[in-house]
C-alpha cells in the first residue's frame, strides 16, 4: 500500500491545534516569564485617603520599574492570622506589612540589614525606638524593616479638664485618678470619665505598658532578662485598681480598639490613650467634639518617669518563601525616599522613621535628620487638615521623647511579641483592678507566664537573658 | 385574659426578633452627628430620627467598596457549597441512619465531632492544602474547604430527620416492589425534603457568616465575600464606619431574613405532616 504524502487528518488536527494553541497562550507565557511582580499586604489604613495615595504610588511605582503590584488590604486585628496562614502555606505576598514587632516570625523572615543601610546612607540615621522594634541584638537579625511610627499621645477633652481646674490636660498618672470623681461630680452622665480599656485588644496593650513603665516596672531587663515580678510593677497595679474605681467602669473589660475612639466622640469619657485616630474622625464626621479634643505627652509616674508606647509602627517583613525580594526592597527604599508625602497623606498619623526622608529636597546629607524633624514640628505645629487651633498636634511632634519600643528598656524579641500578642499585660491589670485577684496574684501570675514564654523562646536561640530572670 | 397574654407574649417576642433590624435601619441612615452623640445632650434620643436621614452611608457602601462584587462572590460559593452539601451529606445522612445500625449512630456522632473542631485550628493545615493545590485568593479556595463545615453537620441532621420519618414507608414500598436503590432514588428523598431544605438553609448561613477561612485564603478585594470585603472596607483601624457597616448588614439581612421565613413555614409544615401523609 503506497504511503500518501503530506498530512493524514489526525497528524492535521495535533499541527493546527498546538499552533493555535502556541499563538494563543505564546504572547501569554512570554508576558508571564517577563513580568516582574510584587505583592504587598497592609491594614486598611485608618485614613481612607492614605491608601488612596499608597495604591496609586505603588502602582505608578510598578508601571515606571515594569513591575505588576497589587497592593492587598486587610483589617488591623486580622493581620496576625493571615501572616500564619501564609506561612504554613509557604506561600504568599512578597511584603507583609506588620503594625507591630513582629519577632515571632523571625526565622520566616529576610534579614532586612542591607535595607537598613542603604536607608540610613541615603537619609540618615533610623530613629532609635525603631531600631529597638526590628532588631534582634541576639540573632543579630533586621526582622522587619519600618517606614513609620504612630505616636501614642493621651487625647482629652479641654472643657471637661477646665472644669475641675486642669485647662491643660493631666500631666501625671495620679491626675486621673484625682480628677475621675471631680468629673463624676460634676458631670454624672459621663459614665467612665478616664476612658483607658482593660481588654484584651491593642490599645489596651499599649496602655498598659505606659502604666507599668511609668511606674519604673518592665517585663524584661535591657540585657532580655524576665523582671515583671518587682515592687514597681506591683505599685503600677495597685495603682490600676484605684484608677478603676475611681473613674471606670466594668464597660472598659469588654472594650475593643475602637471603643475609647467612640467614648471620646460620644462625650462619655474625658481622656483616651490613643493616636489621633479619634480626632481626626471627629474632624471627618464634622462633630462638635473636634474643637474640644486636646492632645497631652506621656503622662509621668510617682518618680516622674513618663513612657508610652508608640501606638503602632509600621513594619514591612519579606518572607523568606518571597517570590520577589529583590523588587520588595527596591520598592521599600522607593517608598521612604517619598516619605514626606506619605506623612501628609496619612493627615500626621504615620511618623517617618527615617526622619531625614522628610528633609526638604536639595539639603546636605548630613543636616537630613535635623531638617526632617523640624519639618515634622512645624507641619504639626500648623496643621493644614482644619484644626482648630492649628497648633493641637504640637504636642504629638515631641513624642520621640517620650515613646518607647515594645519590650523597653531592652529590644524588641520574640517572647515580648508572643507576650504581646496573648494580651499577657492587659489580663494582669483587668484581674488587679477589677479585685479578680490581688494585685501580688495578679503579678505572680502573668509573672510565670511571662518566664514559660521567654524560656520557650531562649530554647530557639532567639532570646537572650535568663540569668537574671527574677523567681 | 389568656388572648391578651398571649398576644403580649407574641409582640414582646416581635419586638425582640425586629429590634437588630430597626437597629440597622436606624444607623444605616442616620447622620454621623446623630450617631455620636453622647451623655452632655440630654434631649438626644437614641432611638429615633433627631437629624434628617441621610444616604452618605449607602452612598459609601455602594460607591465606594465592592459591595455587589461581594454579594456576587458569596452567592457563587453559597450555591455550590449548598450543591456539593445536599449531594454527599443526604446519601450519608440516609446510610448511617438506615443501614449501618448501631455503628451508624456512633460513626454520626463522630462525624458530628468534626464540626466541633473550630477552624482557627483548621485554618493552618489547610493553608498549607490550597497552596498545594494552587487554589490561594481564588474562591475555589473556599467551595473546596465550606463544605468540610457544612457536611458534618448537616449529615448529622440528615440523620436525625430520618429517625423522626418512619421506616415502614420505605419497607411498604420495597413490599409493594421497589428495590432498596429505587426506595434510595424515589420514596426517600419525598420524605425528607423539609431536612433537605434544612440543610440548604444551614450550608446558606453557614457560608454566608464564616470569615476566617475567607480571611485566610483570600486577599484581593475583588475576591472577597460580603463576610470578609465589609469589615475589611469599613473597618479601618480603630474606627468603625457604622452607617455603612450597618447598611451592609442591613442589605445582606434581609433577604436573608426572608428566606429563612418562607423555608421554616415549609420546614413546619412537611416535618409535621409529609411523613405521614407519605
Amino acid at each position: 500500500m503506497a504511503k500518501r504524502k503530506g498530512m493524514d487528518r489526525r497528524q492535521f488536527v495535533t499541527t493546527t491545534g498546538a499552533a493555535a494553541a502556541a499563538a494563543v497562550l505564546g504572547p501569554t507565557i512570554w508576558v508571564k516569564q517577563q513580568q516582574k511582580t510584587l505583592k504587598i499586604i497592609q491594614w486598611s489604613h485608618f485614613v481612607p485617603a492614605y491608601d488612596a495615595w499608597f495604591d496609586k504610588y505603588a502602582k505608578d511605582w510598578g508601571t515606571a520599574k515594569g513591575v505588576d503590584v497589587t497592593v492587598d488590604h486587610i483589617s488591623l486585628a486580622d493581620l496576625t492570622t493571615r501572616a500564619n496562614a501564609e506561612v504554613a502555606a509557604q506561600q504568599g505576598h512578597d511584603l507583609f506589612q506588620f503594625l507591630s514587632p513582629p519577632g515571632a516570625f523571625e526565622p520566616q523572615v529576610l534579614d532586612m540589614a542591607d535595607v537598613v543601610k542603604e536607608a540610613e546612607r541615603q537619609h540618615g540615621p533610623l530613629v532609635d525606638l525603631c531600631k529597638r522594634s526590628t532588631y534582634n541584638p541576639v540573632t543579630r537579625k533586621w526582622f522587619g524593616f519600618t517606614d513609620n511610627y504612630v505616636p501614642d499621645p493621651g487625647d482629652y477633652l479641654k472643657s471637661i479638664w477646665t472644669e475641675i481646674g486642669k485647662p491643660d490636660g493631666p500631666a501625671t498618672w495620679e491626675d486621673l485618678v484625682t480628677a475621675g470623681p471631680q468629673i463624676k461630680a460634676k458631670h454624672p452622665e459621663i459614665q467612665i470619665p478616664i476612658g483607658i480599656g482593660m481588654a484584651q485588644e491593642l490599645d489596651t496593650n499599649m496602655a498598659t505598658r505606659a502604666m507599668l513603665w511609668s511606674h519604673d516596672g518592665s517585663i524584661q531587663d535591657a540585657n532580655e532578662n524576665v523582671v515583671l515580678k518587682s515592687d514597681h510593677a506591683l505599685e503600677a497595679l495597685n495603682f490600676a485598681k484605684r484608677l478603676y474605681e475611681a473613674g471606670m467602669n466594668a464597660a472598659v473589660l469588654s472594650w475593643n480598639a475602637a471603643s475609647n475612639n467612640q467614648a471620646l466622640n460620644a462625650r462619655q469619657t474625658s481622656y483616651i490613650l490613643n493616636s489621633i485616630s479619634a480626632y481626626r474622625t471627629a474632624q471627618d464626621n464634622k462633630l462638635p467634639v473636634a474643637d474640644d479634643i486636646f492632645f497631652v505627652p506621656a503622662l509621668k509616674g510617682p518618680r516622674g518617669t513618663g513612657w508610652a508606647s508608640e501606638h503602632v509602627m509600621g513594619i514591612y517583613a519579606i518572607w523568606k518563601f518571597a517570590q520577589s525580594p529583590d523588587v520588595a526592597k527596591q520598592f521599600l527604599l522607593d517608598l521612604v525616599a517619598h516619605y514626606r508625602d506619605a506623612v501628609t497623606a496619612s493627615k500626621f498619623y504615620n511618623f517617618p522613621s527615617y526622619p531625614g526622608s522628610v528633609a526638604d529636597p536639595g539639603t546636605a546629607q548630613g543636616q537630613k535628620p535635623a531638617a526632617g524633624q523640624r519639618w515634622l514640628e512645624q507641619a504639626t505645629a500648623n496643621d493644614p487638615f482644619g484644626s482648630n487651633p492649628p497648633t493641637k498636634l504640637k504636642p504629638i511632634s515631641t513624642a520621640l521623647q517620650w515613646a518607647t519600643n515594645i519590650g523597653h528598656p531592652g529590644p524588641a524579641n520574640p517572647a515580648e511579641s508572643e507576650v504581646f500578642d496573648t494580651f499577657v499585660l492587659p489580663t494582669m491589670f483587668a484581674n488587679a483592678a477589677t479585685g479578680r485577684m490581688t494585685p501580688a496574684q495578679a503579678l505572680d501570675d502573668a509573672h510565670q507566664q511571662v518566664k514559660r514564654i521567654f524560656e520557650k523562646w531562649r530554647a530557639k536561640g532567639l532570646v537572650a537573658g535568663g540569668a537574671g530572670d527574677r523567681a | 385574659m389568656k388572648r391578651v397574654a398571649l398576644y403580649a407574649a407574641a409582640l414582646g417576642f416581635m419586638a425582640f426578633a425586629g429590634f437588630p433590624f430597626y437597629w440597622m435601619l436606624i444607623t444605616a441612615f442616620k447622620q454621623n452627628r446623630d450617631l455620636y452623640v453622647g451623655a452632655f445632650d440630654t434631649r438626644h434620643v437614641p432611638w429615633i430620627f433627631n437629624d434628617p436621614p441621610t444616604l452618605e452611608h449607602v452612598r459609601l457602601l455602594f460607591g465606594q467598596t465592592d459591595f455587589l462584587r461581594w454579594i456576587a462572590n458569596t452567592l457563587i460559593v453559597v450555591v455550590a457549597v449548598v450543591v456539593i452539601t445536599v449531594a454527599v451529606a443526604v446519601p450519608a445522612g440516609y446510610s448511617l441512619a438506615r443501614l449501618t445500625g448501631r455503628w451508624g449512630e456512633r460513626l454520626g456522632m463522630g462525624i458530628f465531632f468534626t464540626y466541633l473542631i473550630p477552624p482557627t485550628l483548621l485554618f493552618i493545615p489547610f493553608a498549607r492544602l490550597v497552596a498545594l493545590l494552587g487554589l490561594q485568593n481564588s474562591l475555589g479556595a473556599l467551595i473546596l474547604i465550606y463544605p468540610t463545615i457544612t457536611i458534618p453537620f448537616c449529615t448529622w441532621l440528615v440523620m436525625g430527620f430520618l429517625r423522626s420519618v418512619p421506616w415502614d414507608i420505605e419497607e411498604q414500598a420495597m413490599i409493594d416492589g421497589y428495590s432498596r436503590l429505587a426506595v434510595i432514588v424515589k420514596v426517600v428523598p419525598r420524605l425528607i425534603i423539609p431536612g433537605i431544605l434544612t440543610v440548604v438553609v444551614f450550608s446558606f448561613t453557614l457560608v454566608l457568616q464564616e470569615f476566617v477561612y475567607a480571611l485566610t485564603f483570600i486577599s484581593s478585594v475583588d475576591r472577597m465575600t460580603v463576610s470578609l470585603g465589609v469589615p475589611i472596607a469599613l473597618v479601618r483601624g480603630d474606627v468603625y464606619h457604622w452607617g455603612a457597616l450597618m447598611a451592609a448588614a442591613l442589605f445582606t439581612s434581609i433577604p436573608l431574613a426572608i428566606v429563612y421565613n418562607l423555608f421554616i413555614d415549609r420546614f413546619i409544615q412537611g416535618f409535621t405532616l409529609g411523613a405521614v401523609k407519605g
